[in-house]
């Protein structure tokens, strides 16, 4: 058992973006001690300078920088800036022979999309060829996209979890062809579930540009307010990430402002377990805060329809609807009831949201199909995973050393093969303070 | 080919599919969110254009008339992962058609419960057929011979199986056990999913064979779960329907493989979770592709036939077996299945002991 990370005192200031208001709340040992509201419009430099003067904040000191965009993706994408502009291409067996399952069901990745493309191709569960790629194909889609001008494509291929291999071959086709375009493998970001592999593709696609011009500026404005200091950005499961693995999977930041704002709310109420109640897009629903740590899932708004229904893989605070199925009083577990705090938080949601983000750590999530004959594979198998999610976490700015498993899962896939098994872990570790860390092997490992 | 429809009578229609997804939820623990969109988007899309569906009682349809027994054969997350191109089922029943040599009347689902439930009523529709209002087995067992049909005496094959890259096996064994082994070995090609149409028969002796009205209860249970309501009364409305009962509520604490002995070429190898009961009792659930067995301290209280379903409390939606994590809270429900499981023939079919539980089920002691 790996011991728990060290939770140092430490100074953060804590932005959050909405694009409404860029809100910066200065946290000491889990409490804010300062906030200050900002124009959506300002200069990431002087929003720095202006916090650090609320901050008290001795200069030889290091400063921890955390950036929460959640917010301001979500009204990036509302408002029609990322609209059609990614090109996708499926890479599956056959193209599909009724319309409705040409295109992505969410109404909300198919604005994303300008052009879509079918190639002949596919692997199933385990990554086994179903169909051999069909390479005259990619080529004249890639032709196609070319000419068309494109800049951003995503590649999805059925099965590509277990094995991207017809995907990089697509990708270098297209890449090939097209140049400078920002290509996005669907494999790369792991999970299960085709559909989702391409919401989250076509997601990081359409973000890439305007995300890496957000997190470069903010990025240059620290290194110029508070040389040598850490930033981290907020991800989608409420840990960290460092600036450079987020920019190049800018997906794993959507939603991070709501997983954030459950911690943020826990926090202060000086709870590490509870449920908190939140406003949201889709009215007053419920989440869950576990030893520090937003309870999350994979297909968490997979259930949900309107403006929070939402297929991805990345990991999403799991919502429900309040009130929808209440602990009864009179119930025989009303005990344990009792003893479960419910908070309804009155701090405006981005100061829980730049509380809560400051209170996180950097973490890691994954999740794979494995097969097993035996319990001594099984453990190989945990083992494999632990080491990996624990990598990751590291490159995700965990302290060296501080990383460890919090949650792990290995269960069997109903009607597959005996011997299928859906593991997923998350990893968490301590920042690390007073300096940055660009881990450039982040770039080649999956997931994440 | 297409039967004229009925002026009146009971249909399925594009407002029903929200529900008909939910209710093949609870019949079913092993189905996750990852195909429901999808679903439910092409299947309200395609019942919009073609108008409702026709949901026939078998006796109302003509005996002489013949009818097949549809669904997904494998997993759902192979079918998430390598997704249809639509016409899988056409392809299956029309292939089908032409081996049996006579047309289809009407198709229903083989199992009412997991995608299986949804995938026979897009067939139905494509097809312009009607959809009987029947099932195979009330839920989803693993194999395709553990049907009431089977027990009745009808043959799985000749059953037709057609993959997502268009390819088609056709079977024909004279031995349902054997039929189930030889469609899995084809499903191992095919991508780990197939349409899946089987059990050609008369409607008549369907009828003698199937468990009528399945697919009307299924949509009832799927509406009372998309109603906003507590668990308990949850429960209650459930058991009105179903005869539900709660068993236990209870935190899972722990999750093992491998933990009975096991025939591996059945889906899925055995699981056991663990779950912290409040109240202090101790609950074991025995997992393959259903929940197979619930003890609670160490007392075998609910096994297969029954559905022992999962409700995750927090979330207010059925738990699927696939994403069960330690530290989920979650009431442990039971429904008992239809009568002719717990015969002699039926236990030995689909009972404990086909899952290596050398105990009687609950109740036949």
């Amino acid at each position: 058992m790996s011991e728990a990370p060290v939770h140092h005192s430490r100074t953060v200031l804590a932005i959050v973006l909405d694009g409404e208001e860029v809100c910066g709340v200065t946290v000491r040992d889990r409490s804010i001690v300062a906030h200050r509201v900002f124009d959506p419009d300002t200069d990431p430099s002087e929003i720095l300078a202006a916090l650090a003067e609320t901050a008290d904040h001795s200069p030889s000191d290091p400063v921890e920088v955390t950036l929460t965009i959640g917010g301001l993706l979500t009204a990036l994408l509302s408002d029609g800036s990322t609209d059609a502009g990614v090109a996708v291409v499926r890479i599956v067996p056959r193209p599909a022979s009724d319309p409705r399952l040409g295109r992505n069901p969410r109404p909300r990745v198919e604005r994303l999309v300008r052009n879509r493309f079918s190639v002949q191709g596919g692997c199933d569960l385990f990554g086994r060829p179903v169909s051999a790629l069909d390479v005259a194909g990619v080529q004249e889609v890639a032709r196609q996209v070319a000419a068309l001008g494109i800049d951003s494509i995503a590649v999805v291929g059925s099965g590509s979890t277990a094995h991207p291999h017809q995907e990089r071959q697509a990708a270098d086709i297209l890449q090939a062809r097209c140049g400078s375009a920002r290509i996005i493998l669907a494999g790369d970001l792991g999970g299960q579930g085709f559909v989702a592999r391409e919401s989250t593709a076509v997601h990081d696609a359409a973000l890439f540009e305007p995300v890496d011009r957000l997190l470069g500026a903010w990025e240059s404005a620290v290194a110029r307010i508070f040389p040598g200091s850490t930033t981290h950005v907020a991800r989608s499961d409420g840990g960290l990430s460092t600036l450079s693995w987020a920019r190049n999977h800018p997906v794993i930041l959507l939603s991070s402002e709501l997983s954030t704002t459950l911690l943020g709310a826990a926090a202060d109420a000086g709870l590490d377990a509870c449920r908190v109640r939140i406003h949201t897009h889709s009215g007053q629903l419920e989440g869950e805060v576990r030893d520090r740590l937003v309870v999350v899932g994979t297909d968490a708004w997979a259930s949900l329809d309107g403006p929070m229904g939402w297929d991805l893989v990345i990991p999403q605070a799991e919502l429900s609807t309040v009130f929808a199925h209440p602990w009864p009083t009179d119930h025989p577990d009303r005990d344990e009831a009792a003893t479960e705090a419910v908070v309804e938080p009155t701090l405006h949601r981005n100061l829980l949201a730049g509380l809560g983000s400051a209170v996180s750590a950097p973490s890691a999530w994954v999740d794979e199909v494995a097969y097993i004959t035996t319990a001594e594979q099984l453990t190989t198998l945990r083992e494999d995973v632990r080491t990996r999610v624990i990598t990751l976490a590291t490159a995700n700015g965990a302290a060296p050393g501080s990383a460890r498993v919090v949650e792990m899962s290995a269960i069997a896939m109903p009607f597959t093969p005996a011997g299928t098994v859906r593991i997923t872990a998350r990893a968490t570790g301590s920042p690390s303070p007073g300096r940055r860390l660009v881990p450039d092997t982040a770039d080649r490992v999956r997931a994440g | 080919m297409s039967p004229s429809r009925p002026a009146s009578g009971a249909q399925i229609t594009a407002a029903d599919v929200a529900a008909l997804y939910a209710g093949a939820n609870f019949y079913s623990p092993s189905v996750g969110d990852t195909t429901r969109v999808t679903l439910i988007d092409w299947l309200t899309g395609l019942l919009g254009e073609t108008g409702p569906l026709p949901l026939l009682k078998p006796e109302s349809m003509p005996a002489t008339s013949w009818c097949a027994a549809l669904c997904i054969l494998g997993s759902g997350a192979a079918l998430a992962d390598l997704p249809p191109a639509g016409d899988e089922f056409v392809t299956a029943v029309r292939t089908l058609e032409r081996t049996i040599d006579r047309p289809l009347a009407a198709v229903y689902p083989l199992a009412a419960a997991t995608v299986s439930a949804l995938f026979p009523v897009i067939a139905a529709a494509q097809l312009g057929l009607p959809l009987l209002d029947c099932d195979g087995m009330g839920r989803a067992f693993a194999q395709i011979n553990q049907t009431t049909m089977f027990l009745a005496g009808l043959s799985v094959s000749p059953a037709v199986l057609t993959g997502a890259a268009g390819e088609t096996f056709t079977l024909t064994s004279p031995n349902s056990e054997r039929a189930d082994v030889l469609s899995r070995s084809a499903l191992d090609v095919l991508g780990g999913w197939a349409a899946f149409a089987a059990y050609p028969a008369s409607i008549g002796d369907t009828a003698r064979g199937a468990s009528r009205g399945n697919v009307s209860r299924l949509l009832e249970v799927g509406r009372l779960l998309l109603e906003p309501m507590s668990t308990d009364l949850l429960v209650n409305r459930l058991s009105a329907v179903n005869a539900t009962r709660r068993i236990a509520r209870g935190r899972i604490v722990d999750l093992e493989h491998l933990t009975r002995p096991a025939d591996l070429s059945v889906p899925t190898h055995p699981t056991s979770a663990v779950l912290d009961e409040v109240g202090g009792a101790i609950l074991r659930l025995e997992l393959r592709s259903e929940i197979v067995a619930a003890f609670v301290d160490g007392v075998l209280t609910a096994a297969a036939p029954d559905l022992i379903s999962l409700f995750d409390v927090r979330s207010g939606r059925m738990a699927a077996l696939d994403s069960l994590e330690n530290g989920d809270l979650l009431d442990v429900l039971v429904t008992p299945a239809d009568a002719v499981w717990y015969s002699p023939e039926g236990l030995a079919l689909v009972g404990p002991s086909v899952h290596h539980i050398p105990l009687d089920h609950p109740r036949r002691r």
